[in-house]
């Protein structure tokens, strides 16, 4: 077992939290019955990692084995790292005929074809996701373990998210996506998070959204038995009707956790009692950035609890209706206009 | 404390104070309800109260709870007994007798909240500063004879109206059922009117049946710019899941949200079959794609549910492909099998293949009558029969 191989289990490890590392193991299959019997691991760490190590040298395990390792557990636990989402452009005639053998096949010629030093890996999750794990290399290296860029695409969506990938190698990853999944072109969906489960949810529509309908929900009527019944509360309605709003503008139930959303604001400075500001031809750049550990709860509580007036700016009710969360606003037209939005690409 | 002292305690002197109302309490030990009427009090004249009260009677409404007063008796002892309440108001807080607030609420009509009660029952202590009380309740009385003749006629004429739209609906279900030609009845404004009205519920009533039959629903939204529809999904006679388009109407027809999946091509069929112009089209074809998705999924989770010795080797999110494995008795071989639902508007598959490597087995006569039911069938009802005939395990 090489140096590297040796690193790459040893950040592996550091890694993995000492409650995962049993199942991690486990589901990694490649240590016999006895290996895995004399792991004990009420041990530091630091000991295990020594053990293993010990074990992978014994079964002369490759850096493809453990990188297999890794793929579990960021598969597990896809949380730790920036995932960025990308759109997949007009699709040609048989885009619904691509099925995954034939994906992962051209995927990977495609790539090799770009760059000669390449380490692919595709698997297939339960949840119909192909997760790609590519290590990058160039013409004169071999492959960075270390670094590797991870992709998550659903095969008949028009979506796919990636982790760290440099502006280098970006296009030559967007074109083999292109090609592999028959489709014309690829821009950037504006929308990144830590949480891919989050982004994910926003972009399929997996979220309860709440439509007008005239058939009201049980729901209500679940609410109205739970308080008193002696307590007559004046705004009632009002305070119904604000629901219904906000739940109508971010969803219902347990929303995707994004947690940021930035407006680049290009546009003319306007106020009135500000001449000088007023008066200048550039706009004014400024940009915006909302923070929160669930930004779209805490958004539609501002709009159910009143603190917003309903309905709502459309600024912050196109996060889950678009689907992202980098809106550049720029100025319709020069002149006395409104702010309107005009996203970029 | 004495109550004068807390009543003047009341009202900070730049509070808004608005008026001072002292109520009759009237203890009724029969039905133990308190009666509420108003009193005749100007600001600041304070009355200590004796009246008992009962608490649990009193529905009280509060909202915020900065200058909120209100001066009560204290309850002693029983017994019939006049009580005042002082109440200093300022909007916010009131105390209502039960069967009084009933019958102000019959009064107000919908307006049902608590500030809409004060003001009627400040309305009332207004008006009956002024007039004396016992002409008072004799004009009140003939007052409302009038305000009843009134409504009575127009009940009734809501009555004729209705029934004559009920005749030309009758008539107009008739015309379309016999599609004959529409008599021409007198040409009045009226009457169009009434026709008009006789069709909008008919079409009201079609809506709401072809709701009931599954298929989609429509209703107005942002007053009258826009429409959400609802498509509902079924199979084999079970409610599966419900999709949701809104779509504004002016000033272009467009698709403003929905929740219908990524990989349904909702803006392909809109072009395809022209939304701007023939919105049922697009409508019928959607709700066909999704019904067949819906339907593919349902076999796939039952399929997986009955037959688990069956493994799914590859599916996919639009369920348009599906890879499955069978176990042969007997000839310990297995087979593999691919269903193509290329037809993504169709429940069935549009290509089954079979790969094994024993070659006689998938030219058998059995294989192939296989091949024909897996093309014609459900997939799990299609599984379940090869299972009783003992081609799989």
């Amino acid at each position: 077992m090489d140096d590297s191989a040796r690193r790459l289990l040893q950040r592996i490890m550091r890694r993995i939290p000492a409650q995962m590392l049993k199942p991690t193991l486990d589901k990694w299959g490649r240590l016999t019955a006895a290996q895995r019997q004399s792991m004990d691991f009420t041990e530091s760490k630091w000991a295990l990692t020594e053990k293993l190590l010990a074990i992978c040298e014994e079964n002369e395990m490759t850096v493809k084995h453990i990188t297999e390792l890794e793929m579990i557990h960021v598969i597990e636990n896809p949380d730790h790292c920036m995932w960025y989402a990308l759109q997949l452009m007009d699709p040609e005639e048989d885009v619904h005929s691509v099925e995954l053998t034939q994906f992962k096949e051209q995927f990977k010629s495609h790539l090799r074809e770009l760059i000669r030093h390449v380490s692919i890996k595709i698997k297939k999750h339960t949840d119909e996701a192909v997760w790609i794990r590519i290590a990058w290399g160039d013409s004169f290296s071999r492959p960075n373990h270390l670094k590797p860029t991870y992709v998550v695409h659903h095969l008949q969506t028009p979506y796919v998210f990636v982790t760290s990938l440099t502006s280098k190698l970006k296009p030559l990853l967007s074109q083999a996506l292109v090609l592999s999944t028959r489709y014309q072109a690829i821009k950037d969906a504006s929308l990144s998070g830590r949480k891919l489960t989050a982004i994910r949810d926003l972009l399929m529509r997996q979220y309860q959204q709440v439509f007008p309908t005239k058939y009201p929900s049980p729901l209500a009527e679940n609410d109205q038995n739970a308080s008193n019944i002696l307590i007559n509360k004046e705004q009632a309605e009002l305070a119904a009707s604000r629901h219904q709003k906000a739940r109508e503008a971010f969803g219902d139930g347990m929303l995707p956790q994004l947690q940021s959303a930035v407006y680049k604001l290009e546009t003319k400075f306007r106020d009135h009692t500000n001449k000088t500001m007023t008066e200048r031809e550039e706009a004014f750049r400024c940009v915006v950035k909302f923070a929160s550990t669930n930004l779209l709860e805490s958004l539609r509580h501002c709009a159910s609890s009143g603190i917003a007036s309903t309905p709502g700016t459309s600024l912050l009710s196109s996060i889950p209706l678009k689907g992202r969360n980098y809106f550049v606003i720029t100025d319709n037209s020069p002149g006395p206009s409104s702010q309107t939005r005009q996203p970029s690409n | 404390m004495s109550w004068n002292e807390e009543a003047q305690n009341v009202g900070a002197p730049d509070e808004p104070v608005l008026s001072t109302v002292s109520v009759d309490l009237r203890w009724d030990a029969d039905d133990r309800h308190g009666r509420l009427e108003g009193g005749d009090e100007r600001q600041g004249n304070w009355k200590a109260p004796h009246a008992p009260v009962c608490h649990q009677e009193l529905l009280c409404g509060s909202l915020t709870p900065s200058r909120q007063s209100v001066v009560e008796s204290d309850g002693h002892g029983g017994g019939q007994q006049d009580g005042k309440y002082h109440i200093v108001y300022n909007r916010e807080v009131l105390l209502v007798g039960r069967v009084h607030r009933d019958r102000l609420l019959a009064a107000a009509g919908e307006d049902s909240g608590v500030l809409s009660l004060l003001s009627l029952l400040e309305v009332q202590a207004r008006s009956r500063r002024t007039q004396p009380q016992q002409q008072s309740r004799v004009k009140e009385l003939k007052a409302k004879i009038e305000a009843l003749k009134v409504q009575k006629q127009q009940l009734e004429a809501e009555i004729e109206t209705h029934q004559n739209l009920q005749k030309l609906r009758s008539s107009l279900d008739k015309q379309c059922a016999d599609e004959e030609d529409v008599e021409m009845e007198e040409v009045s404004e009226n009457s169009q009117l009434l026709r008009l009205m006789a069709r909008h519920t008919q079409l009201k009533d079609l809506l709401h049946a072809h709701h009931l039959i599954g298929g989609y629903d429509v209703i107005k939204t942002r007053q009258g710019k826009g429409v959400c529809v609802s498509l509902a999904t079924a199979y084999e006679g079970v409610y599966l899941d419900t999709y949701n388009l809104e779509i504004d109407l002016k000033p272009t027809v467009k698709i403003s949200r929905h929740n219908i999946p990524p990989f349904i091509p909702v803006n392909g069929l809109a072009e395809e079959n022209d939304m701007q112009v023939n919105m049922r089209a697009f409508l019928d074809a959607l709700s066909q794609h999704l019904n067949a998705f819906a339907g593919r999924k349902q076999q796939l989770k039952l399929l997986k549910e009955q037959h688990k010795s069956v493994e799914v080797m590859e599916s996919n999110v639009l369920c348009s492909i599906l890879v499955l494995m069978f176990k042969v008795p007997r000839a310990k071989t297995a087979v593999l099998c691919t269903l193509d639902y290329t037809d993504h508007s169709r429940c069935l598959p549009t290509r089954v293949h079979f790969e094994c490597e024993d070659k006689q087995l998938s030219d058998s006569d059995q294989w192939k009558k296989n091949h024909s039911l897996l093309m014609e069938t459900p997939v799990h009802k299609a599984l379940t029969a090869m299972k009783n005939m003992g081609d799989i395990v």
